[in-house]
């Protein structure tokens, strides 16, 4: 009985791979074919190949038609329309997030200059200057070098242990990943490598005799890619790349390690923006890269590791940049900027020092973020909040610190286990803990025991296959059965925390019982390890993760066995609320601001502290800085996050009041709906700044050298940064500027007053600028400005690119408005403008502009 | 005589503040009452009523962008201007002002 | 304008026992120099602490403002100051700070001026610069102490000796 539906297409960007991959796993499922038909453009596919399914270049709102054959046609059917129609539409929207910012608006002077430009994905932020070096190495790509031909079946067995080899790589490596965008991309590449489509055609191929496994796969790879990059869509034309990229690499897996390297390597001889069409890691690795001042590359989405590795570094780069290699002349001087994702080639006077001071400005923004990186967590009061970070490889823990990680709140050892046929010995264990401990700097590093369970399935773990996993045998409940396993990690543990400070939690602690069992492993661990002589501190802090309510609720008896806790708050969530996280149509329920969740947080805290124990949470709403006032008032001695979120929670940490947060939670604990605690919270953030925090010194420059608009609106921007007031200096240049378009705020007697509501602005604040040399601003007058005063209100509603008008003053700004109100009228009166005009230092205007505002 | 008047500008957090206060300082210094709205960012404050705008010899309309409420208006004599020119030189309005309405 | 001459400065005029840290914990320097700006802030609210340690560290990068003999003088300029800030803390195990003569630092003179008076900055280095350079027992003394109005006091007494 075969079942047929139509519906329009309703992703706006159409089936591209990730939507592409969900429709094959959904029609993986069942029993008979699944034919997907674009019927704009009469092109058929196997729903059950990603590739397939890609190659139909579907786009919004298509006409399509799909086909079920099979007895669990209709029924089959009803599911696979709800997955296309409902639930991949909210799936995008939650991708789009996570996808990277688009290109700010462009500099105006590049525009004013007429200056050429390239534009791209911004990939790295900085600006770097420098001679253009194309890499260019030639159209013949890696071909295949595995020798001799030899039989289709011994090649086709080649060819799928190859694949197997690959997609477990990758699977490993997904798992470690902690970016949303990254696993997305990974999980794209194993969808194709996995694809039926793909694997018929290199079988295909191998069986008619004439190529090997390795050339098979090349071959294959050429054929999709064409075939996609037939497409318009530059979204197939990424997903081109992978093809091509997982081609290779499994043609460089069949060849083996033995295989002669294909690629070239770099040789730089003067600072350089190197161009290239795709960089692979390994390259980057290899060369020199003392005189590489940035990147750009044609392909490869910011996701790339090449990129990633770039970031590191600080480099700036840029990517997807179609054509740049044949429109830069070798040699010739090219600014990059990576923030905005431009390049630009010889650039004029005007442009070159506009892009000295945008370079000073990023120089300025990184010795903040190093000096806040160097300051401890704690609010304006005083209150000691450690700033911690989530790590699950060693590599990770010096990139966690530069952030301005106090420590490490969560270590998780269970990708160490990941793709590997066996357990990493004591050796290999003592070796990565010691790494991770001597690197800490001195700074506390909480290893967690292995967190493994049925979804997570190891070859030399067997464990039972479960209907529910996470309400199954994983974490701390198979201690007990693999006791073997997690004495040779708790004995590596005790060894390397003789070198450094290193914790140990234990995950999914139900029970006491549970606890003291584990207690026992660690206890015959270390009199092993003194048994035997072995070096170790036998001291260690033993902790324990509270996940599971039933443990939430006895903090204070769970006390008797562990030092420390803290709460692992994507689980508790959804135990607490009983639904599955992973699940869309309810994983909605989960809200961290619930009073019932904010009572039990509460319990493990109070349980805690009463019997004087220390109390962190390494969840993802560590990261949420909404949520951080919350956090801070129930207490919490440490929060652990994603390193890159450190900067911003512990700046908008020491903005908080420990005291006035400990009130907000008071107040809410006896709500009943999330929404009551969600006002109160709103309220809260609302106190906004008094109006002497609308100006300080640091916002003033009495002897600005900007020549032009272009170089004054930038200063400005540059100042609210530099006072820690924007988010992102270039969008608030844009807010800035889009103001400008409307017409000039130059308002005449030699004055401007530039404004701008925009989400970049972090607190509402005044500027001024006094100009050594007056500033064409088309004033109103025709006169030019010799003082520049800056209004920046934060503003809800992000609005890249389309009408400004659409964003609001953020309801916490009615009182700053008030004040800025205030101000403007004050700016008519002549003695006021005069005495700005004549101020001696920034301290005067800032008493000026005080006074104004309380008038 | 009594005039009304209402600002308003694009962003709403600087020209519509100092049109109105250019406005009704201009005014006070030529004697003249009159009553000014604004329409900024902060929504509409200091607003006419009905009896203030049929009080009123005319209305001066100093904004950059469609002003709210503008049926109020119907009837009288408005002048309409850019708030750039309300603050940058409100003298000549009022003159203008004057010498239309004979006053 | 013209500026009067500057009035030699004592170092005890620019310091009091809220502005001494008798027992730094940091051993690191930018630690330390972090510890430090967070003692200032405490005392002046109005201090934007992350805006203060970039310039220190800012400068620090320059070149080491350690002096040898266990002394360093990290300073900074600040828009806006009302007047310096002058911070002295005393490390018993020591601060790396990369000091020309190797040895670790056990007493910084923090020194943050406005950068509206320029001339401010040079003639507070300079009686902290000639302080150390004239007192040969200043060092022992301080560390002999263990409070810091027992600190201050040795300042005092050092300096009035001096003349």
């Amino acid at each position: 009985m075969a079942f047929e539906f139509e519906f329009a297409f309703p992703l706006p960007l159409g089936l591209h791979a990730r939507p592409a991959g969900v429709i094959q796993e959904k029609a993986e499922s069942f029993a008979g074919d699944v034919v997907w038909e674009n019927l704009r453009n009469g092109l058929a596919a196997d729903a059950k190949s990603v590739l397939s399914l890609v190659a139909t270049d579907t786009r919004f709102r298509d006409p399509c038609r799909v086909r079920i054959a099979g007895p669990e046609g209709a029924e089959a059917g009803r599911e696979l329309r709800g997955l296309i129609l409902e639930t991949l539409p909210r799936l995008e929207s939650a991708a789009e997030e996570a996808a990277p910012a688009a290109a700010s608006d462009i500099p105006r002077i590049l525009l004013a200059e007429k200056a050429v430009f390239f534009r791209g994905v911004p990939a790295g932020p900085g600006i770097a200057r420098g001679a253009a070096f194309i890499h260019d190495p030639g159209p013949g790509e890696a071909e295949d070098r595995s020798g001799p031909v030899r039989s289709p079946e011994v090649e086709t067995a080649a060819f799928r242990a190859a694949a197997n080899d690959l997609a477990a790589g990758i699977l490993g490596r997904r798992e470690q990943s902690r970016e949303r965008t990254e696993r997305a991309v990974l999980a794209a590449h194993l969808a194709i490598l996995r694809d039926r489509a793909f694997t018929a055609k290199v079988e295909e191929i191998i069986a008619s005799g004439t190529r090997g496994a390795a050339a098979a796969a090349l071959l294959a790879g050429r054929h999709f890619s064409e075939m996609l990059s037939a497409s318009p869509s530059p979204y197939l034309q990424e997903r081109m790349a992978d093809v091509r990229d997982i081609s290779r690499r499994l043609a460089a897996r069949i060849a083996g390690p033995a295989a002669p390297a294909s690629e070239p390597e770099i040789v730089l001889s003067e600072p350089v923006i190197l161009a290239a069409e795709d960089l692979s890691p390994s390259q980057f690795i290899l060369m020199d890269k003392t005189l590489l001042r940035g990147l750009i590359l044609e392909k490869a989405g910011v996701t790339s590791h090449t990129l990633i590795l770039c970031r590191t570094r600080g480099i700036p780069a840029m990517a997807g940049c179609p054509g740049i290699l044949t429109r830069l002349r070798p040699g010739e001087a090219v600014l990059l900027d990576g923030g905005r994702g431009l390049a630009v080639p010889a650039p004029s006077a005007a442009v070159a020092r506009y892009y000295e001071r945008e370079a000073a400005a990023e120089e300025k923004r990184a010795g903040l973020r190093r000096a806040r990186a160097v300051l401890p967590g704690r609010t304006a009061d005083g209150r000691r909040v450690e700033i911690a970070a989530n790590i699950g490889d060693p590599q990770d823990l010096a990139g966690a610190l530069a952030e301005g990680a106090e420590g490490v709140g969560l270590f998780r050892t269970e990708l160490l286990l990941l793709g590997r046929r066996s357990a990493p010995d004591e050796e290999e264990q003592t070796a990565l803990y010691t790494r991770l401990a001597t690197e800490s700097g001195g700074k506390p590093v909480i290893v967690r025991t292995f967190d493994i369970g049925g979804d997570k399935p190891l070859p030399f773990l067997p464990l039972p296959a479960e209907s529910n996993p996470f309400l199954g045998f994983r974490g701390i409940r198979l201690y007990e059965r693999f006791a073997d396993l997690i004495l040779v990690q708790m004995r590596a543990l005790l060894r390397a925390a003789a070198s450094g400070p290193l914790k140990i939690m234990v995950p999914m602690v139900a029970t006491a019982e549970e606890l003291v069992a584990a207690r026992g492993l660690l206890e015959k661990a270390r009199a092993g390890l003194a048994a035997a002589g072995i070096p170790h501190r036998p001291d260690v802090e033993f902790g324990m993760m509270v996940e599971v309510p039933s443990a939430a609720l006895i903090v204070d008896r769970l006390a008797d066995y562990a030092d420390f806790f803290s709460v692992g708050s994507n689980d508790l969530l959804q135990y607490t609320f009983a639904a599955d996280r992973g699940n869309p149509a309810v994983r909605g329920l989960n809200r961290p601001l619930h009073p019932a969740f904010l009572r039990l947080l509460r319990s493990v805290v109070d349980g805690a502290h009463e019997r004087g124990r220390w109390v962190g949470l390494c969840g993802e709403i560590a990261a949420e800085s909404r949520l951080l006032p919350v956090l801070v008032g129930l207490g919490f001695d440490e929060l652990s996050m994603t390193p890159s979120a450190v900067p911003d929670i512990k700046a908008r940490l020491r903005t908080l009041d420990g005291e006035a947060c400990r009130e907000l939670v008071r107040g809410v604990l006896t709500s009943g709906l999330v929404r009551e605690v969600e006002e109160a919270l709103d309220g809260f953030s609302a106190a906004g700044p008094s109006k002497d925090g609308l100006i300080v010194p640091a916002l003033v420059n009495l002897r600005s050298t900007s020549r032009t608009k272009f170089e004054a609106l930038q200063e400005l921007a540059a100042l609210l940064e530099g006072a820690d007031r924007a988010a992102d200096r270039a969008e608030v240049e844009a807010a800035l500027w889009r103001r400008e378009d409307t017409f000039s705020t130059g308002i005449g007697f030699g004055m401007a007053i530039p404004h701008c509501l925009s989400p970049a602005v972090r607190a509402a604040s005044v500027g001024v600028l006094r100009f050594e040399n007056p500033v064409a601003w088309d004033s109103a007058d025709g006169r030019p400005v010799e003082l520049a005063l800056m209004l920046a209100i934060p503003a809800i509603e992000k609005s890249k690119g389309d009408a400004p008008a659409e964003q609001h003053a953020a309801p916490a700004e009615q009182g700053s408005l008030k004040y800025l109100a205030r101000l403007s009228r004050r700016l008519v009166h002549d003695e006021f403008r005069d005495g700005l005009k004549a101020a001696a230092d920034a301290a005067e205007v800032v008493r000026l502009v005080s006074a104004a505002l309380a008038d | 005589m009594t005039l009304v008047a209402v600002t308003a500008c694009p962003t709403g957090i600087a020209h519509t503040y100092m049109a109105a206060e250019q406005l009704e300082r201009t005014g006070r210094k030529l004697g003249i009452k009159i009553k000014v709205e604004t329409q900024g960012a902060m929504g509409i404050e200091n607003e006419l009523s009905a009896a203030d705008v049929r009080d009123a010899a005319a209305v001066v309309l100093a904004v950059g962008i469609p002003v709210l409420k503008r049926e109020r208006f119907d009837g009288k004599k408005i002048y309409e201007i850019s708030p750039q020119e309300a603050i940058k030189s409100p003298e000549a309005l009022f003159v203008r002002i004057k010498d239309e309405l004979g006053l | 304008m013209m500026r009067p001459e500057p009035v030699p400065l004592f170092v005890r005029d620019l310091l009091d026992e809220s502005a001494i840290i008798a027992d730094l914990r940091a051993t690191s320097r930018d630690a330390a120099l972090a510890e430090m700006v967070e003692a200032a802030v405490r005392l002046n609210g109005r201090l934007d602490a992350a805006g203060l340690l970039a310039n220190l560290l800012d400068r620090e990068r320059l070149g080491s403002t350690a002096i040898g003999e266990g002394f360093a003088i990290p300073h900074g300029k600040l828009a806006g100051l009302a007047g310096p800030v002058v911070m002295l803390a005393v490390s018993r195990r020591g601060v790396d700070f990369a000091a020309p003569d190797g040895k670790p630092c056990r007493v910084l003179f923090l020194a943050i001026s406005s950068s509206d008076v320029p001339s401010q900055n040079l003639s507070i280095l300079a009686a902290v610069a000639r302080f150390i350079r004239r007192s040969r027992e200043l060092l022992p003394r301080i560390e002999a102490a263990r409070t810091a109005p027992e600190i201050l006091d040795i300042i005092r007494r050092e300096e009035e000796r001096l003349g």
